[in-house]
């Protein structure tokens, strides 16, 4: 199970991989992608703090689980602002890796990236919990 | 809902964007590009007898049950359940794969996206299917 610091090690590497990709143009699929997996470890780095890993629906991925720790252990303890669980919870329908609303364009992926980044701005701000 | 074509394009795109990765060191967008290569080529199969995934789980059962038997065969569901839970330890968990490791998860995904090709090559894909927009 990935600790906290696996979590903040994966988000620096997919926030370097995001902004880089993102400026040169590359396709905006793996750009949401990449945007979107730095979200989810900064997350999941808060919650590995009180022991918490969001599980996945069989042969699924842990997107809803993580919104409901997201809201539960860290907005309900006031570590985290009401307002970005909703951020999150749009960021996850907005990112439509099934192509159900057309491939993405650079149009696309610019507003996923202005949606995206306060939030990653204010996970990086988190600090650890005093124990 | 994509079309045939908007799915083959991507899937090409990413299986592009999967070598391009690998010649550069950058092991998540090989991972990634090559997971999601794989799953718009199966998805392009599946549009052409009017079926979407909704989830993985779907992709996995429409996999297992009727691209199976359709002509990607018992190696091919192999390989895909290789991927998908090889991108679910790389790109969610912990892991990091090593040199050897990304070596088999692209021998993997090449094998599937040219078995994934020579199954469209014996369908008889419409012009009118080809020509369409995606939804």
């Amino acid at each position: 199970m990935a600790q906290r610091e696996d979590h903040l090690a994966k988000a620096e590497m997919f926030w370097r991989l995001a902004q880089e990709k993102f400026r040169s143009g590359a396709t905006p699929f793996l750009c949401m992608n990449l945007i979107m997996y730095t979200v989810g470890h900064l997350i999941e780095a808060a919650l590995a703090e009180y022991g918490l890993h969001p599980s996945s629906p069989p042969r699924g991925v842990p997107h809803a689980d993580r919104d409901t720790l997201l809201r539960k252990a860290l907005i309900g303890n006031g570590r985290l602002e009401a307002e970005w669980g909703d951020r999150y919870a749009e960021l996850v329908a907005r990112r439509d890796t099934f192509i159900d609303g057309g491939t993405q364009d650079r149009t696309f992926v610019e507003s996923y990236m202005a949606l995206a980044r306060p939030f990653i701005t204010r996970l990086q701000t988190l600090q650890p919990v005093a124990r | 809902m994509a079309g045939f074509q908007a799915h083959l394009d991507l899937s090409r795109t990413l299986h592009n964007d999967m070598n391009q990765a690998k010649a550069h060191g950058e092991w998540p967008i090989v991972v990634d590009a090559g997971y999601y290569a794989v799953f718009h080529g199966m998805e392009a199969l599946n549009a052409l007898e009017c079926r979407d995934s909704y989830t993985f789980a779907d992709a996995a059962d429409i996999l297992e049950n009727v691209l199976g038997r359709r002509g990607l065969g018992e190696s091919f569901i192999d390989d895909y359940r290789y991927l998908f839970y090889f991108r679910r330890g790389a790109i969610y968990g912990s892991h990091v794969p090593t040199g050897a490791q990304l070596d088999e998860f692209v021998k993997r995904a090449d094998r599937s996206v040219v078995a994934i090709d020579a199954v469209i090559s014996r369908q008889p894909v419409s012009a009118e299917l080809l020509n369409r927009k995606s939804a």
